[in-house]
């Protein structure tokens, strides 16, 4: 019996030895730095949140700025496709006498064009334009309504982008990164700032016609940031947001219970792996709940009164810029964070009537001049524009010299995509009336003065909502991120 | 090319010898004191080294300052001491090599005393004087905004007092007294005139002919861009200053008024004081304006209880004792609404009440907040007789009173207010436009005026 517990003994000893040879050592150590290394790469779902009681996980509860802001809401419209700047703020009057000549070389040397080829002749401005306002701002005729409100914005006329093609460069735009992956302007701006309005979205994307711009939705996406922070598109036409009626024979009580069984297993899940993205659902499951009722009151514009559809150029039951404009106004008034507007199909190149500087860009401007400027006053009257960011712009800006397709000069005007100078506007939410910053060149082909990146325009827009833009970050891949990266500074000269 | 790598390598090496020095002594001293016992061999291991890497260091020092742009007056006192350092370590070796000495502690103090003297005088060409005791939070960006003291525009002296100052803080630190790169000084009309190393004429008459133009303007990623691009750079207004005082003649006895008296000037000079004003107090990028007073800071509690009754309570910013309170989520004040606000009424800057349903009497609620700047409560019942219980609010900046039953009577009553400056009246009976005390009355009803083209679209065809 003594014997065999001797055996015994030494049989354990013997597995354990071959259990722990160098070779196995070495291998658990390499996979135990491994573990280490992973674990240091995902922060994200580590600390703070792991500690907070599933009660208080409302990521879109409402959170202080850095500093006491000026803006309390956004409304970005974008532009998609580019604007040209000569047909709508730029009077180069040395560029109309150009007009029709060859481009000098100096212009075209290093330089690369998306569809411009050899050497193509200057293009004078299409458009005449009159002194307007107390700031005494040129404006074009084209564009007959903003000319009443021009005193109210502050534009940047040095703006300068680093893409050339449409995609890119709306991402550039609205997530400061030419390729996916980084949050959008309004992904951040709830992110930091919450939603106001506990039965709404705290971002809401509307866009014309439903035509989405050419960078996709990737412009108004969350990023690596939770995605219960992305745009939500709603529709001005049908359901304003999909899928969110109740299913055939199900009533709204119904509805209720399954949403609540849904969100305790959830609840459950996510005290067990603290995956931030549970939260995310859960959070949506209750939102899309109250949202059947409030939505469809808000997205109605049909209850506004005449003088209102008016100003405005609505037409209820079409889907059209001008029913997104007013309904940005109705989801800021009651109290959305950030609102993107999108209306496509300003990309003049002078390949068609349609995209034709005389035809497509006129028609156009008459399509969304009158929204516009009647958001301004509209927001203006409410009192609100004073704590409403609106944000004026395409992705980059449109050549002095005409457009010559596979070197061939065409049938209409037109101008070729260019990055290195094109305006933008800004108003309300703590930004200087009537104000112009920055300067091009006799000819609109560069920056002189003023010269801003989107880095910047960032920074400003961050500024304006109480965020100082080197301090707002987001940890990612173990290293936090910001939506400037590494560069942009504020532009104080617009800031009132 | 080997001479200036190696008189670079100074800035590196020069550590050594203060390290293994300053060592030895303490090695010397403890045995001395009889706290720790070392070989006489170690010590003398230490001086030596100390010494031999002190001998490099002198050497590489002198090349240092033969390839590179250093004045002579400033490196003249670390010469000086960096010689002496050298020949006492020097000494302080031989003795501890071949004898024990009663002397040899004395000396290594002496070493340890000239080593400290001539690191700190080496620290001062590089950082600038009074690097170790500027405690200032910000100093290096105060150091390059230019302090400007002038009274009168036009009487300013042009040179002395509005572009030295610009220059002083964005040139001088490398081109002056300590640093003088590239063997340019811009700290003073001869030196100025003298040029730099390249003899191009830094004053010319124009843009193309004056080198400091020049070289300010190339592109900010061009390696002959001043000032590097890692340092602050010129603003353009300062930029535009000192091409109208070139494009000017570059005088540097002129006043304001001599040279241009056309208003764009002044105003841009207006501008450049204005904007070194606001940096160096930093105030600048904070957009909204608080009360400047002292509240009593808000408990989590109060929060909580806001939070936990609908209540979006968020202080002005982190770590404010104002709030901003919005009711967007509730639709009634109820009994708890009002015992919590009343708690913080001195820390309420801003009030969202639009669309609540409430009468005149819930604003004895609002004329307790001493320090309310913003407040909103358009879409009520208020009447008149409400408006009467706002009269002490003299922060208030901006009243919302769209689409309520306020008469001219009522909003009269708000012209003792002495910061109010926007009224907002849109669909109200409201027909005034200003008050007494300036605020200004916004009626709305805004139009846009009807055009063919709102409607007539350009055909394709």
């Amino acid at each position: 019996m003594k014997r065999d517990l001797n055996n015994l003994f030494n049989e354990h000893h013997l597995r354990n030895g071959e259990l722990n040879t160098r070779r196995i050592f070495l291998k658990n150590a390499g996979l135990s730095l491994g573990a280490i290394a992973l674990g240091s790469m995902f922060p994200g779902c580590s600390s703070e949140i792991n500690n907070g009681s599933i009660k208080n996980l409302n990521p879109l509860v409402p959170k202080s700025p850095h500093f006491a802001a000026k803006a309390k809401s956004v409304i970005y419209i974008h532009m998609a496709g580019a604007p040209s700047q000569f047909e709508l703020f730029e009077y180069k009057p040395i560029l109309n006498k150009l007009h029709g000549q060859d481009c000098p070389p100096s212009l075209l040397n290093d330089k690369k064009f998306a569809f411009i080829r050899g050497v193509p002749k200057m293009l004078g401005g299409q458009s005449l334009f009159e002194k307007v306002g107390q700031s005494g701002t040129l404006i074009s005729d084209n564009l007959p309504h903003f000319k009443n409100v021009v005193d109210e914005v502050s534009f940047l006329r040095g703006m300068h982008t680093d893409q050339f093609n449409h995609a890119p460069a709306q991402m550039m735009m609205h997530t400061g990164s030419p390729q996916q992956g980084r949050p959008s302007i309004g992904s951040w701006a709830t992110y930091g700032l919450g939603s106001e309005n506990q039965n709404l979205p705290g971002f809401v994307v509307l866009t014309s016609g439903g035509v989405n711009p050419d960078a996709g939705k990737p412009v108004w996406g969350s990023g690596f940031l939770p995605s219960v922070y992305q745009g939500v598109q709603c529709r001005s036409k049908g359901d304003p947001v999909l899928y969110l009626g109740n299913p055939e024979c199900t009533s709204r009580d119904m509805r209720k219970l399954s949403i609540d069984a849904i969100n305790d297993i959830n609840k459950l899940t996510y005290e067990e792996f603290h995956d931030p993205e549970t939260v995310s659902r859960i959070s949506q499951y209750e939102m899309a709940y109250r949202m059947q009722i409030s939505v469809p009151e808000v997205m109605s514009i049909s209850d506004e009164p005449q003088y209102i559809h008016e100003m405005y150029g609505t037409k209820v039951g079409k889907e059209c810029f001008a029913n997104n404009v007013l309904l940005a106004r109705k989801l800021v008034e009651k109290g959305v964070r950030f609102v993107q507007l999108f209306d496509w199909g300003w990309d003049t190149h002078g390949t068609s009537k349609n995209t034709a500087l005389e035809v497509g860009l006129i028609n156009k401007c008459r399509e969304t001049d009158k929204p516009v400027a009647a958001l301004i006053l509209d927001l203006k009257q409410r009192g609100l524009l004073d704590e409403t960011l609106i944000i004026w712009g395409g992705e980059f800006g449109r050549t002095p010299m005409a457009e010559n397709r596979n070197g061939v000069e065409q049938m209409f005007h037109g101008r070729d995509h260019h990055p290195d100078a094109f305006t933008m506007w800004m108003a309300g939410g703590g930004i200087k009336k009537g104000f112009s910053h920055g300067e091009t060149d006799e000819i609109g082909y560069a920056a002189v003065k003023g010269r801003q990146s989107i880095n910047d325009l960032h920074a400003t827009i961050l500024n304006q909502l109480g965020f100082d833009h080197e301090h707002f970050t987001h940890d990612f891949q173990g290293r936090p991120f910001r939506l400037t990266d590494v560069g942009g500074t504020v532009i104080k000269d617009i800031i009132a | 090319m080997i001479a200036n790598f190696i008189g670079k390598l100074h800035i590196i090496t020069l550590h050594l010898p203060i390290g293994i020095l300053l060592l030895g002594v303490i090695l010397e001293w403890f045995n001395h004191l009889k706290w720790i016992e070392t070989s006489r061999n170690l010590r003398s291991f230490a001086f030596g080294l100390g010494s031999i890497s002190a001998i490099f260091v002198s050497l590489s020092g002198f090349l240092l300052f033969t390839y590179g742009d250093y004045n002579e007056d400033v490196v003249w006192s670390h010469k000086i001491s960096g010689f002496i350092t050298t020949i006492l370590s020097l000494f302080l070796f031989s003795f501890s090599f071949y004898k024990e000495n009663r002397f040899q502690k004395y000396i290594a103090l002496l070493v340890a005393i000239s080593i400290t003297l001539t690191g700190h005088l080496g620290g001062s060409i590089t950082h600038g004087e009074g690097f170790l005791t500027n405690f200032s939070a910000n100093s290096s960006e105060n150091d390059t905004t230019p302090i400007f003291e002038v009274d009168n525009i036009e009487e300013a002296q042009i040179y002395s007092d509005l572009i030295q100052p610009i220059i002083d803080a964005k040139c001088v630190g490398c081109h002056g007294p300590n640093k003088v790169k590239g063997k340019l000084r811009l700290d003073s009309e001869a030196a100025m005139m003298e040029g730099g190393k390249s003899r191009k004429e830094i004053l010319g008459p124009n843009k193309a002919k004056s080198e400091l133009l020049r070289r300010v303007l190339l592109p900010l990623k061009d390696e002959k861009h001043m000032p590097p691009k890692s340092k602050r750079q010129v603003t353009e207004d300062e930029l535009s200053l000192i091409s109208w005082w070139i494009e000017n003649g570059a005088s540097f006895t002129h006043t304001v008024v001599a040279k241009d008296t056309s208003t764009a000037i002044l105003e841009l000079i207006d501008k450049v004081i204005k904007e070194s004003h606001n940096l160096n107090s930093d105030q600048s990028t904070i957009p909204a304006f608080l009360p400047d007073v002292e509240v009593k800071a808000i408990s989590t509690e109060i929060l909580n209880s806001f939070e936990t009754n609908g209540i979006i309570a968020l202080p002005a910013g982190k770590d404010s004792p104002f709030l901003e309170i919005n009711f967007v989520n509730v639709n009634e004040i109820t009994n708890i609404h009002r015992e919590t606000l009343n708690k913080v009424a001195e820390n309420i800057v801003r009030l969202k009440w639009s669309e609540l349903t409430i009468n005149d009497e819930d604003l004895v609620l609002i004329s307790k907040m001493k320090n309310l700047l913003k407040l909103h409560i358009d879409h009520t019942n208020i009447t008149d007789q409400g408006l009467q219980k706002l009269k002490d609010l003299n922060q208030l900046m901006y009243i919302n009173l769209n689409n309520t039953k306020i008469t001219n009577q009522g909003i009269e009553m708000l012209n003792k207010l002495p910061n109010l400056k926007e009224i907002f009246t849109f669909e109200t009976q409201v027909t005034l436009d200003t008050l007494q005390n300036g605020a200004k009355i916004f009626k709305g009803g805004y139009q846009l005026e009807f055009l063919p083209s709102d409607t007539q679209r350009i055909s394709e065809n």
